[in-house]
């Protein structure tokens, strides 16, 4: 399945994919790994909101770095307020973009399940997402720690020459997997009752 | 357990299609939006950050191509350093700025060197420099080279922004 994310666009749905027929499996009671494939239909719709919002960031952040990057060399950068003014906000940008991404993590199961669940273009909306993590404060941290030790192991193998990730990445998105169905089964079985 | 059935959370085909190409377009407009600013904005930037410094005046050989303008301050003084190329040969280019810096405000100060043409504003002394004049191996192009101080401060404060001469090797 790892070789199949690979492909630019369709590997990134297929993994998605794969990995909510894996968590449909768990709420079924089938705890098994599906079989590597092209679940492009099942996971069209996270993969659209994550690409949105992706998108959305990346731009966002490339943008602000651009912007600091091209003020470094402005002549009068060097000296007085313009040195503080461009280093101390690069500095403060820096450190906010690492908090961002680490509390990011919070959102990431809540906003995936709520995308799951409402469909691609309503899956936009980061309301229910940022409202669920309110709702459910302990869940949505007990996901966002797993979530994090996911990503660690699904990037362990990039540190191989990159190819490694082709044994960690699928590994790391089963992890995901119960993650997701965890939170969903723990959060939503709640709120239905 | 959840309030939308999971058969139901199947997209069609066609949206699956559509969303692939939406995002191949997304991603590819990113991309060149990014190459765009990179090249067109940000390499000018650093490469020519320093282009507003150079003094309105100073001669700049006919048809000569800008490769470069950085400009650095360090309390009252401001040295800028840019570079242009040119298909002319080196002793034509020297001979015309060693004509175009002894007229009007400049004032050639030496020009002994065979290389290096130093000369300051007469009526602003806080603006000095010298212009290199190099041909490179393997390069049919002659390089100007323009050092320039200013001071910021008025005259008599130039004492403390030096030039550095000598060429490179």
């Amino acid at each position: 399945m790892s070789l199949i994310a690979l492909i630019p666009f369709v590997g990134s749905m297929a993994l998605a994919g794969w990995v909510l027929t894996a968590a449909d499996g768990m709420h079924e009671g089938v705890a098994s790994v599906p079989p590597a494939g092209f679940y492009l239909r099942r996971g069209a719709r996270l993969y659209f909101v994550a690409f949105v919002w992706g998108a959305l960031v990346a731009t966002v952040v490339y943008g602000a770095m651009f912007a600091f990057l091209t003020a470094f060399f402005r002549p009068d950068v060097g000296t007085g307020a313009a040195f503080f003014l461009a280093f101390g906000g690069w500095f403060a940008f820096v450190l906010l973009l690492g908090v961002a991404t680490h509390v990011a993590f919070l959102f990431i199961v809540p906003g995936a399940v709520e995308a799951d669940e409402r469909g691609a273009v309503r899956g936009l909306n980061p309301i229910p997402a940022i409202t669920d993590v309110f709702r459910h404060p302990r869940d949505s941290l007990l996901a966002a720690l797993i979530t994090y030790l996911a990503w660690i192991i699904a990037g362990l193998g990039a540190s191989l020459c990159y190819v490694g990730i082709l044994l960690t990445l699928g590994y790391g998105a089963m992890v995901f997997a119960g993650v997701l169905y965890v939170y969903e089964r723990n959060t939503k079985a709640v709120s239905a009752q | 357990m959840s309030a939308t059935p999971r058969p139901s959370r199947l997209s069609k085909p066609g949206e699956v299609v559509a969303i692939l190409v939406a995002s191949a377009v997304v991603w590819t407009a990113l991309i060149a939006a990014v190459a765009t600013l990179f090249f067109a904005v940000f390499i000018p930037a650093v490469q020519f950050g320093g282009r507003n410094q150079i003094p309105a005046d100073f001669p700049v050989y006919p048809n000569a191509q800008p490769e470069s303008a950085f400009a650095s301050k360090s309390g009252s003084c401001t040295t800028v350093t840019a570079t242009w190329s040119t298909s002319a040969n080196a002793a034509s280019v020297r001979d015309f700025y060693r004509r175009e810096l002894s007229v009007g405000d400049w004032t050639v100060t030496d020009s002994t060197n065979l290389t290096e043409i130093f000369f300051q504003s007469a009526s602003t002394p806080t603006r000095k420099g010298y212009v290199a004049v190099l041909t490179q191996p393997y390069s049919s192009r002659t390089y100007i080279e323009l050092t320039l101080v200013k001071s910021g401060s008025g005259a008599g404060s130039t004492s403390a922004c030096q030039v550095l001469a000598g060429a490179a090797g």
